[in-house]
């Protein structure tokens, strides 16, 4: 290991020494430094062990792709497994750790796989451990992904915070490297909006590690001074750090963004990532192009790299790969790559290439051996020396360090994403994107041009013309000369033959030559398959050091064109994207909505516990000291509604008002029961019907005037009940003129229960509340003696004598005291959810327990308010089928525990007396069940097979979850005054 | 309606800060702004504007539904001004709605974090409105000034929605605070 550090050079701040740990090994890099650099600089060449044979490995690239140099950085609920050291922004005091190794990096146990490696190759786990069946989950599979694997997720909570951001452009260009450069200062300068993201915690792209010079200036400060000009200007969003991650419908592209996940100690008020929704009129892909590795014999051993990667941390972070290097190159990569090095007085031991002749210029006295490859490489942590092998004749070169070069696969990920398949171009040598519409192109290397000064062309050409597209008058840009450019051609090397070690293809996930070959042998040669069979293209990197190699060698092992093996499907995510970055802000508390009645504080003065009821938080019961359980408080409050009175918050109905001249007809079609002909003044309970003849929901219409009619919902479907009629008034019956508007927000609105009600209401009511004047059913605005106007409603859920008050949602805390005030003497209590659910099931009210969207009107014993005299309603044709109408439906009924203190639980199913316990005997199901303070047992709803031909029947509840059965009677559904006495009192 | 002692304001437990510093970026609640829903036809609800006058601002936010909005009227002035347009109902939204004005430099990149709409100036104007979702609310936004905009917060949702704006506006130091006007 003997990466050093350079005396100069690089575009670091040498003055700003950054301290860190590796493995707890206190070390010492600089501002600009990735991780990898860092490590390099320190000697550390060894950063990782191999995913199954834990080999020992280095970093292959400088960037994004690197499958080898995994890391865990931070600890505790900041741990980030799987992190690429070449990424990696160094910070003062990140500690780094290795992964997939025991008890250390440099001794790992888990290397003896490498010695059992004939036994685990490729799909070694679909043919072993077969037997026993069972322990495959529980014992196999563990120790499997024990042994092999990646980091290890933390399990301590986050504790820093994400979010998530829109943001629309004219243009968005994707890499700020040459190409995306000179793109988004075509683009900027004809005045289009222009978001430029790249992932490097730098901008500029392959500029940064560049030797040549461009414009007359070296390669970075062309990049700065391009870049200067772009953040002059106001139509440019400049997005570092940033990884455009995916293609979405509609030019919409995520990408996420690492705000502090290069600091220490991230600011509270800022989030470490934040994903972005980039909606683009048009967007260019300028993401460059990624060098292949080759593939030969022993090809991954730490110290080998691409000749691009020496290249980079030479130029760009002062670091030498090694103290004698050698270069294994198929193209002028290589040769530039020897150049660099020779000019920062790196020794660069050989120059082999496979190439019979080449053109490319090697540094003075640097020896040169063509027509040759490496078959071998030596060495156990890190390069030693390599074996060259020429017609026959093997020479052992030492080195610590090897440059490779297998050519370049341009970086179109992001244009293949939504179903486009990669087409293989024979003079690219290489997959290149078809066409994906015009909105999206792809430009420079990333469309197949070679050469630096071919991407700064054809990134200003690419902006002009889509700039153009926008309306936007955008000229051709000066392109700035790039100077003594080499020839970028290369020929392709897809395995080198003669390899004495494991060659291979894809190092995240250790697959070498020999397992394409098994793949190809067993049928699994397509390419998907061969992904599958032998892991190849799997994981964190998804292929893209390994996907046109293993195409390339697929090929050849068949005999055919890589244009007839193809490349695996790309999909999102680019890169991997944290959980947190995907989640945003929307976590804990925030994940929901949470919805606050108007009576939410009334409530809670008065000790309610609140229960979730979908996004609201609604008063379960109301606890008084002394009582030990809600069902305590749940009883008192049954009883106070039966023997006194009760006051309930039941604002979160849904509500909504219909106007217009033909809003009776149009209500008449909505609900199954006729509406048109109801008296203004009254209210009508309601049922809706799906298409398909089944309860949709129910609810009250009230009617306020001849065209005014108002609403309501169950509050869990209020607004689908709208989108409902929406739906019906614009695409059913779009000439009756009708106009709807929801306001449930604008009211608070109280149900006052119990025989006590009204004589309490009157209190504070201006009007007369009598019988008389106002009888069951009515529905009209009163004034109240507070001095505002109210809604008030004369109908029952309880069963008892009851009323609905409506007010301003903003007097509602007002109007509940006074009432509570005016009941005071008179036994009033506030009841919650609990009781409200007792007094419904003792009256046998059906809510969306019973209309589950499988129930008609007649299941739930509402088969009288089908208006079949109507014309038409929605529902009506479909619920006369005969599944509908058939005699043996499951239809509401009661049940009575036969012993008294017997309690049943909805849920339970029911059987015949004397059934096995099956679901084969199944009669039906409880679907609401509690225990009734006013009868002193439980009771329950069912809905049973013919339940209405069955009163008196005994039939047993079983409860299979809870291992309980009991016999209990059939009975009418309504067990409190089956007359309806109370409520007309 | 007449506001009277009696109404309670949703956010009035919520914001408890007594006399905020007003930042340079600002949350400002609306103590009282009176909201008017207009049902009609497309061709009738164009002709409201120039009925209603100074201090009404009016938003179109669907096919056959507008509000008009002030913080300076009553609702029994707005629906006496429009009464005599044929085809026209008219409902008190008020209690419906909760005001909240967010202004100053960042307000766009706040509104950027939970706002899916393009709000450069180039593309929502001043006076332009739309309803749409901030965050997992659904509101109506409206831009009143060129760093100001102004959300009709569904009453039951502004509580979660304040807090919301309250975690995305830590960035920029946002202030909250209710407004003094009342009507």
């Amino acid at each position: 290991m003997t990466s050093f550090r350079l005396t100069s050079g690089g575009l670091l701040d040498r003055k700003r020494k950054i301290r860190f740990t590796f493995d707890g090994k206190a070390m010492t890099g600089l501002e600009g430094d990735t991780l990898a650099s860092a490590l390099l600089a320190n000697g550390q060449m060894l950063m990782g062990r191999s995913f199954k044979y834990h080999r020992p490995r280095g970093p292959v690239t400088a960037g994004s792709a690197e499958p080898n140099a995994l890391v865990t950085i931070n600890t505790g609920g900041r741990a980030e497994p799987n992190t690429r050291a070449t990424v990696a922004e160094l910070y003062e005091g990140l500690s780094a750790q290795s992964q997939n190794r025991w008890p250390s990096l440099s001794f790992d146990i888990g290397a003896i796989n490498g010695a059992l490696s004939p036994f685990i190759g490729a799909g070694f786990y679909y043919k072993t451990f077969m037997w026993p069946k069972s322990f495959w989950e529980k014992v196999y599979e563990p120790l499997i992904r024990r042994a092999a694997g990646l980091g290890r997720a933390a399990m301590e909570a986050d504790p820093d915070t994400y979010d998530k951001c829109w943001a629309h452009c004219d243009l968005l260009v994707i890499g700020a490297g040459p190409t995306g450069l000179m793109a988004a200062l075509t683009a900027a300068r004809a005045g289009a909006r222009v978001i430029l993201a790249d992932e490097g915690f730098q901008l500029g792209g392959s500029l940064l590690s560049e030797s040549l010079a461009v414009g007359g200036m070296a390669a970075a400060d062309f990049a700065s001074a391009v870049l200067d000009e772009l953040a002059s200007l106001p139509n440019v969003t400049l997005l570092s750090r940033t990884t455009v991650f995916g293609w979405y419908d509609d030019m919409v592209f995520g990408a996420v963004q690492k705000v502090q996940k290069h600091v220490a100690r991230p600011l509270p008020e800022l989030p470490v990532e934040r994903l972005w929704r980039i909606i683009a009129k048009r967007a260019i892909l300028a993401s460059g192009a990624e060098e292949r590795p080759l593939v030969f014999g022993g090809n991954d051993r730490p110290g080998i790299m691409t000749a691009s990667a020496v290249r980079t941390h030479l130029n760009r972070y002062g670091v030498s790969a090694g103290r004698r290097v050698a270069v294994f190159t198929n193209g002028s990569s290589g040769y530039r790559t020897a150049q660099d090095l020779a000019a920062r007085g790196v020794e660069v031991a050989a120059i082999i290439d496979p190439r019979a002749q080449a053109n490319d210029a090697a540094p003075a006295g640097v020896r040169v051996v063509s027509n040759a490859v490496i078959t071998d490489t030596m060495g156990r942590k890190g390069l030693k020396g390599l074996l060259l092998e020429r017609s026959g004749f093997e020479e052992v070169v030492e080195c610590d360090a090897l440059a490779m070069s297998g050519g370049w696969s341009p970086v179109i990920h992001l244009a293949c994403q939504r179903g486009a398949r990669p087409v293989w171009s024979d003079e690219a040598q290489a997959f290149l994107v078809p066409d994906v519409g015009s909105a999206f192109r792809v430009a420079g290397s990333a469309a197949g041009h070679p050469s630096l000064s071919a991407c700064l062309r054809d990134g200003a050409a690419q902006a002009v013309a889509l700039a153009r597209d926008l309306g936007f008058a955008a000229y051709d840009a000066d392109i700035p000369e790039v100077e003594g450019e080499p020839d970028p051609s290369f020929s392709p090397v897809w395995y080198v033959t003669g390899a004495k070690g494991k060659a291979f293809v894809d190092f995240q996930n250790d697959v070498h030559v020999g397992d394409l070959g098994l793949a190809e042998r067993e049928g699994f040669g397509f390419t998907e398959h061969a992904k599958r069979y032998t892991t190849a293209g799997m994981a964190t990197d998804q292929g893209k050091l390994s996907n046109t190699n293993t195409a390339g060698i697929l090929a050849g092992m068949r005999g055919v064109s890589q244009a007839q093996i193809g490349t695996p499907t790309y999909r999102p995510f680019y890169t991997p994207v944290s959980f947190g970055a995907l989640a945003g802000a929307a976590i804990a508390e925030g994940n929901r909505p949470v919805r606050r009645s108007p009576l939410h504080g009334w409530a809670a003065r008065h000790g309610a516990v609140f229960v979730e009821t979908g996004l609201w938080n609604r008063p379960g019961w109301f606890a008084r000291s002394g009582e030990k359980s809600w069902r305590e408080s749940m009883e008192r409050e049954v009883r106070a509604v039966r023997e006194n009175a009760g006051l309930c918050d039941v604002s979160t109905l849904g509500k909504i008002e219909v106007f217009g001249a033909q809003a009776a007809e149009f209500l008449d079609r909505i609900y199954c029961n006729s509406i048109l002909r109801l008296p203004v003044g009254k209210a009508r309970y309601g049922l809706m019907l799906r298409e398909d003849g089944i309860v949709f929901d129910d609810g009250t219409i009230s009617r306020f005037g001849q065209n005014h009619f108002l609403l309501t919902t169950t509050t869990a479907y209020a607004s689908q009940v709208l989108a409902h009629l929406d739906y019906a008034s614009q695409v059913l019956w779009p000439n009756l003129d009708v106009r709807l508007l929801p306001t449930s927000e604008q009211w608070a609105q109280l149900a006052i229960a119990g025989p006590k009600s009204r004589i309490i209401l009157q209190r504070i009511v201006e009007d007369d509340l009598s019988d008389t004047a106002f009888p069951m059913m009515a529905a009209r605005e009163v004034t109240l003696k507070l001095g505002v106007k109210a809604r008030l409603f004369r109908l029952s859920f309880s069963g008892e004598l009851a009323f609905e008050l409506a007010v301003p949602s903003s007097l509602g805390e007002a109007v509940a005291d006074a009432l509570m005030e005016a009941g005071r003497e008179d036994g009033i209590n506030p009841y919650g959810l609990e009781a409200m659910d007792v007094l419904r099931i003792e009256k046998g009210h059906v809510t969306h327990n019973e209309l589950d969207g499988r129930t008609t009107a007649d299941d739930v014993g509402l088969g009288r308010l089908m208006a079949m005299q109507k014309p038409d309603f929605i529902g009506r044709r479909l619920s006369t089928r005969f599944g509908l109408t058939a005699a043996d439906r499951l239809q509401l009924v009661g049940l009575k525990p036969v012993e008294a203190a017997k309690e049943m639980k909805a849920g339970a199913h029911l059987l015949k007396q004397g059934a096995k316990p099956s679901m084969i005997n199944d009669q039906g199901f409880v679907s609401s069940a509690c225990y009734s303070p006013t009868l002193g047992h439980f009771i329950a709803l069912a809905l049973l097979k013919s339940g209405r031909e069955r009163m008196g029947e005994k039939i047993v509840v079983w409860d299979a979850l809870r291992d309980s059965e009991v016999l209990a009677e059939v009975c009418p559904p309504v067990f409190v005054d089956p007359d309806k006495l109370k409520q007309r009192a | 309606m007449l506001h009277t002692e009696l109404n309670r304001h949703p956010l009035e437990d919520v914001i408890t800060e007594e006399n905020p510093v007003r930042g340079t970026n600002h949350v400002s609640i609306a103590r009282r702004a009176i909201v008017v829903a207009a049902l009609a036809d497309g061709a009738t609800l164009a002709l409201l504007p120039a009925l209603l006058g100074e201090g009404v601002r009016f938003y179109r936010c669907g096919p056959a539904i507008a509000f008009a909005v002030s913080q300076s009227q009553r609702v029994e002035d707005i629906i006496e001004r429009l009464s005599a347009v044929p085809g026209l109902d008219l409902v008190d939204q008020t209690d419906a709605h909760v005001l909240i004005t967010l202004s100053g430099p960042d307000v766009r990149r706040l509104l950027a974090k939970a706002v899916p709409l393009d709000l450069h100036g180039q593309a929502f104007s001043i006076g332009q409105s739309a309803g749409t979702l901030c965050g997992q609310v659904a509101v109506q936004l409206s831009r009143t000034a060129l760093d100001a905009f102004e959300l009709l917060v569904p009453t039951s949702y502004a509580g979660f929605l304040l807090e919301e704006i309250r975690q995305m506006g830590r960035e920029f130091a946002f202030t909250i605070g209710f407004d003094q006007a009342t009507a």
